[in-house]
């Protein structure tokens, strides 16, 4: 392999020293924001590019970012050439972004006259229009689900471009909210660079070019290792999601040395009733968690991690989804499917490593109405944790939320302050999680109480496929959405649906329980 | 009480030694002893007893509680909740520790299930009562908990922070039955309206489920040493006993009795207090605090003052009582350095911990590949002193860490170069926890002076201010019991919190203000003394949002509907500057009132050595050969105790001292100020 040119004790230093960076734009970002969102939930990115638009150091809070930020940053690179003072900015899923919520803005970095790399930060906006308050609807087309912002000149040699800023915001449920977001992720990015202009004068422009292939190439050395442990071999894995086209994801994963190669030929054509379609990029960053997952707690985050992982994903297929299908669930369930998949592939390589499958859905519940005792509309979103397969070494954690998410609950106490309903049961899912010798992790009940009419959309899975178990481990439970109205008749909803609910109803979500692993011992 | 300070003493008790600082007649003494792991109340008191004086105020860092919950050696504990919750702890906010874990983590859990009880009695949202409960429920709930053998109790009920009810009849029916229960120990209890009276649950339940947890042992604890004070038999009377809680202010032992969870930062906070007070006697207002220990860093960043929040999570679980803000990083002495599988050089966070310690303190000789630390590369490049290291009681063996650096001269080109590697990526990973921390705040680091303690703190301080761009130094007279000094000077404090949830406005602050002088009114009742400054923060937001700033309002026992709105005002402006944008209604989500006893502790003048006639600067002790980027300096050592005001020292030098070496790298100058603090500048 070719050599670091750099000592091992300098690439420490300049990864601390970018990685810093990353952190200090997310902490920016945090303090910065308006919305629950990104302030609480730190639904957000940051990273940090070389000139050829290569990730050098990322600060993640979900791993669904992972592997979609490099590609946004390669799409912009024909925007060229660049100013000092533009900020790009983008959410269309098939220009760069990964679903209209996510509003992503790139920098470039000048140094004198000289492009040296770029700053990005992506951050969930709570809505950016579209057929349903929250932006993630029950859509069969992109146009539903919200504004389309192409890459676009949003802030030009400094000075932002007003008839951009106003359409952004005009298209809105919660324009003020919006331009506050907004105007944190372009601080992050003024922080970002700044900070990086700063390290070049510490390192100088080649240094940190040196820095920048030495980074990379740690990166590449790292995960190889990581590879070259996992027995060489081709494992074949399948699972499904619950939709009437069919909604396999099929993967044959090709274990050769020091590389993986993931192929995704054999899953089902894209949805054309629903949104659970992923675009390439969420695809790979289902795909790159699940190997930086076996990779040591140390492991730098860039792009050279990336370089030994080969992905071929057919053409229009609910991994690779085409312009116009629609992809909001793409982002938060179809990830964890391919998640799953990529690891029941893994686990036979590395049984000693991966866990049962655990909940698979992130259970997501938008609610919206109008407030008649705050006089006001409002849109609320929230996800549901579940229970986290049985693995290896241990039992499964209950109520948590795995692999491509990790978003924390809203409190029960807050709710009522803010929306007029309120969480009457919050508990484990008692017998949910798969037996096994390491028995699935329970998943979660939670029960809202209505005070006045208002809109639910559930976009949940895992509704009939079970999670599966592992080793002779059993499945874990499937989840439930249910409603009773307030005259106490029972109604059972659909993995996705949309409902209106009245004062005194109530919606039961149990959420899926974790696969068991390991059989049990009987005398 | 007299006006001046009276005799009294600052205990620090740390991992290895119980730190003293005693103040004698307006002077200070300082005494380090061996740490009495399995009762510190040993160590202390025999540290006490060798001063052969009467004091009248021991005050105390104390690592009582945070060590229960190390060790998972608190009391058996039983948790009451409301109906449907049963699960609050285990589930807490939904979210795993690290995003890569497979095998998530599983909750920190202090509470067995079987411990967790369902209470029937419900609240709406608002506070009414929506399901009451038979009178009878409290006591046969109190009863079982007895006969399970439960040790503390906790009760945390929903909306508990819009309506007691419930709380109180827990609190009424356990003093009532008391006398019941004769001859019988009723369990600790702990209620969440008493512990953490603000909304959002899982934080109040943790938090009162924490305190129960540590409650017992602290009670004990300090019963035990209360009444071996009054057997220390140079004291004519017992001392006052205060404990130092985390947000750096003294409380009296049944205040801590009571709420032992606002101790677990207790000597952390001591020190950044010590820190801060040193500081603000030479006019220093904007400072960094580095306590650079064996396995971590401590940063803490005070602008004018102490920096605080109210959420702490400790060895995963949340607790919400007021701390100093204070940032961990693991990287410290006896951090261990390695290559990755990648070939980058790491440096911590595992640690070499006490056994086998570094290398070149000699208790690894029988391993055939000892651990190389921080300290060890100190050692090599000469600048921990053999004769003067830890005031001889430790001898510094530098063939162990040669020993040691020998498996990685393959790829260094000498054992010098590995050693400053290791000091240089030790030094990368505490800038970028300090610049982390600075951005959270919204400050630029360069605008600070750097006050390094702890062990190894004042010697990694010249370059990590120089990667800051900080260009001023100040290492206190004594580095090493600074949290000792913290503990000595600091002023007793009491903090009442409570929810309020409502909006701010011309026709709504009347009841805030009414909050906030009940929270004064209770705070008066408790504290003593007539002169206590009180001081509100006032958790604001804007309508919809769902997370505060805030807002602080001096002298509020003065404050009336006028202050009130202007912190409002404050707020909106606030707002305005970091997110650029403001405007809708304000609403309040908490007050929090702090009453602060001022001790009126002037700091005695320190004792400086007199020069002798003809004599400019101090004396050098002797020289050493220091290694240093470019290659081998002889360079000077001083003795701490014989630099005296206004002496100049040009680095290359070494200031060795009882508890501390400080590295004067050859770019920086030191100089003495008349406090005799050790400033540092560039050259």
């Amino acid at each position: 392999m070719k050599p670091l040119n750099l000592s091992p004790a300098d690439l420490a230093i300049a990864e601390a020293a970018f990685a810093s960076v990353a952190e200090e734009m997310g902490e920016s970002l945090t303090r910065s924001a308006f919305s629950p969102n990104i302030k609480e939930r730190r639904d957000h990115s940051c990273g940090v590019f070389s000139s050829d638009g290569s990730l050098i150091a990322q600060a993640a809070h979900i791993p669904v970012h992972l592997g979609a930020m490099p590609m946004t940053v390669r799409t912009i690179l024909d925007m060229g050439p660049f100013e000092q003072g533009d900020i790009i900015a983008l959410n269309d899923p098939y220009k760069g972004g990964n679903h209209l919520p996510d509003i992503t803005t790139v920098a470039p970095i000048f140094y004198t006259e000289r492009l040296l790399g770029f700053t990005a930060t992506r951050a969930h906006h709570a809505d950016i229009g579209g057929m349903a308050p929250g932006s993630m609807p029950v859509a069969t087309e992109l146009y539903q689900e919200g504004l389309i912002i192409p890459p676009i000149r949003l802030v030009e040699a400094g000075k932002i471009s007003q008839a951009a800023w106003s359409i952004i915001l005009r298209n809105s449920r919660s324009p003020g909210e919006r331009e506050g977001d907004l105007r944190a992720q372009l601080a992050a990015t003024a922080l970002g660079i700044e900070r990086v202009q700063s390290l070049i004068d510490r390192f100088s422009p080649e240094g940190v070019e040196t820095r920048f292939n030495a980074m990379l190439l740690h990166g590449e050395r790292v995960i190889r290792e990581v590879i070259s442990e996992i027995p060489d071999g081709l494992y074949e894995a399948e699972d499904y999601l619950e939709i009437s086209e069919g909604g396999k994801i099929y993967l044959s994963l090709e274990v050769k040395n020091d590389s993986l190669y993931f192929d995704f030929e054999g899953t089902d054509s894209e949805s054309q009733s629903t949104s659970l379609n992923a675009v390439a990029q969420v695809t790979e960053s289902a795909c790159y968690y699940a190997v930086r997952a076996l990779a040591p707690l140390d492991a730098p985050t860039n792009e050279g991690c990336y370089r030994p992982v080969h992905i071929r994903l057919p053409k229009k297929s609910l991994v690779n989804a085409s312009d116009p299908r629609a992809v909001s669930a793409g982002n938060v369930e179809v990830s964890q499917r391919i998640t799953d998949v990529a690891l029941k592939a893994l686990a036979q390589a590395l049984p000693e490593r991966i866990p049962a499958a655990s909940s698979g859905t992130m259970n997501n519940i938008t609610i919206g109405g109008y407030d008649s005792r705050r006089k006001r509309s409002y849109a609320y979103y929230e996800t549901l944790a579940g229970g986290a397969g049985g693995g290896p070494r241990q039992a499964g954690r209950s109520g948590v939320h795995t692999h491509m998410t990790n978003t924390l609950n809203t409190p029960v106490e807050a709710i009522p302050l803010a929306y007029p309903f309120s969480i009457e049961r919050y508990e484990l899912r008692t017998g949910s999680g798969g037996a096994g010798k390491h028995p699935g992790g329970e998943g979660l009940v939670r029960e809202y109480l209505f005070y006045e009419p208002a809109t639910v959309t559930i976009i949940s899975e895992r509704r009939k496929l079970q999670p599966w178990g592992l080793a002779g481990g059993r499945d874990g439970a499937s989840g439930v959405n249910r409603l009773i109205r307030a005259n106490q008749k029972e109604y059972e909803l659909a993995a996705r649906d949309t409902v209106q609910v009245h004062a005194g109803d109530r919606i039961i979500i149990e959420t899926p329980g974790g696969g068991g692993f390991g059989g049990l011992e009987i005398d | 009480m007299t006006s001046k300070f009276d005799n009294a003493v600052g205990v620090d008790v740390g991992g290895t030694f119980t730190d003293f600082l005693f103040l004698i007649d307006e002077e200070y003494i300082v005494q380090k002893i061996p740490t009495t792991p399995d009762d510190p109340s040993i160590g202390i008191l025999q540290g006490l007893a060798n001063i052969q004086t009467d004091l009248s105020r021991v005050a105390h860092g104390s690592t009582i509680a945070t060590n229960a919950l190390l060790e998972k050696a608190g009391a058996r504990t039983a948790l009451v909740v409301t109906e449907g919750f049963k699960d609050i702890l285990e589930i807490g906010r939904q979210a795993r520790n690290n995003i890569y874990e497979l095998e998530p983590t599983p909750a920190n859990l202090l509470i067995p299930p079987e411990l967790i009880i369902e209470f029937s009695g419900k609240l709406t949202p608002d506070g009414e009562i929506k399901t009451n409960v038979s009178p009878d429920l409290y006591r046969t709930i109190i009863e079982n908990a007895v006969s399970n053998n439960v040790e503390a109790l906790a009760i945390c009920l929903l909306f508990s922070h819009k309506n007691t009810f419930f709380e109180d009849k827990f609190r009424e029916v356990y003093e009532n039955i008391k006398h019941d229960f004769k001859g019988r120990k009723l369990p600790y209890l702990s209620i969440s309206s008493e512990v953490s009276p603000e909304y959002r649950e899982v934080e109040r339940a943790s938090t009162t489920a924490l305190n129960a947890y540590v409650g017992p042992i602290m009670s004990t604890y300090l019963s035990n040493l209360e009444k071996s004070l009054q057997q220390v038999n140079s004291f004519v009377v017992a001392p006052s006993l205060h404990i130092i809680q985390s947000d750096g202010g003294a409380a009296t032992t049944s205040q801590v009795e009571k709420l032992p969870v606002s101790t677990l930062l207790s000597g952390p906070s001591a020190g950044v207090n010590g820190a801060l007070s040193l500081a603000r006697a030479v006019d220093e207002h904007k400072i960094i605090t580095l306590d650079i220990g064996g396995t971590s860093t401590d940063i803490a960043l005070c602008d004018k003052e102490l920096p605080y929040r109210t959420n702490l999570v400790i060895q995963g679980i949340p607790a919400r009582t007021p701390v100093v803000d204070i940032h961990t990083v693991g990287a410290g002495g006896g951090s261990v350095a390695y290559l990755d599988t990648g070939g980058a050089l790491r440096v911590g966070p595992r640690s070499v911990g006490s056994l086998p310690g570094p290398a070149c303190y000699g208790k690894s000789r029988e391993l055939s590949s000892p651990a190389f630390s921080v300290t060890d590369a100190h050692a090599l490049l000469g600048r921990l002193n053999r004769d003067y290291f830890l005031a001889d009681s430790l001898q510094i063996d530098v063939t162990e860490a040669e020993r040691a650096a020998e498996p990685f001269l393959n790829i260094f080109s000498n054992k010098f170069e590995f050693a400053q590697a290791v000091i240089d990526v030790t030094n990368a990973n505490i800038e970028r926890a300090v610049r982390v921390v600075s951005v959270q705040k919204g400050f630029n680091p360069n605008e600070f002076t750097l006050i390094p303690f702890g062990g190894a703190g004042p010697l990694h301080a010249c370059d990590v201010a120089e990667m800051l761009n900080i260009d001023k130094i100040l290492i206190p007279p004594s580095p090493g019991v600074l949290a000792a000094l913290g503990a000595l000077q600091a002023g007793h404090t009491l903090t009442v919190g409570q929810s309020v949830l409502q909006t701010m406005n011309e026709d709504s602050v009347e009841s805030v203000l009414t909050n906030l002088q009940q929270a004064i009114k209770i705070i008066s009742e408790k504290l003593s003394g007539d002169d206590i400054q009180y001081r509100a923060v006032l958790d604001l937001r804007f309508v919809g949002q769902s997370h505060e700033i805030g807002v602080n309002i001096d002298n509020a026992n003065e404050a009336n509907l006028e202050v009130l709105l202007d912190a409002k005002e404050e707020f909106v402006e606030r707002h305005g500057h970091l997110y650029g944008h403001s405007g809708y209604d304000v609403e309040i989500a908490n007050i929090r009132v702090t009453g602060f006893v001022d001790p009126k502790f002037t700091p005695p003048k320190p004792v400086l050595p007199n020069r002798r006639n003809n004599q400019t600067g101090p004396l050098i002790n002797q020289y050493c050969e220091a290694i240093f980027r470019g290659g081998s300096q002889r360079t000077p050592i001083y003795l701490r105790t014989e630099l005296s005001a206004d002496d100049h020292i040009i680095g290359p030098a070494l200031v060795t001292q009882l508890d501390t070496t400080t590295l004067i790298t050859p770019a920086w100058l030191g100089r003495v100020d008349i406090e005799g603090n050790l400033i540092l500048s560039k050259k």
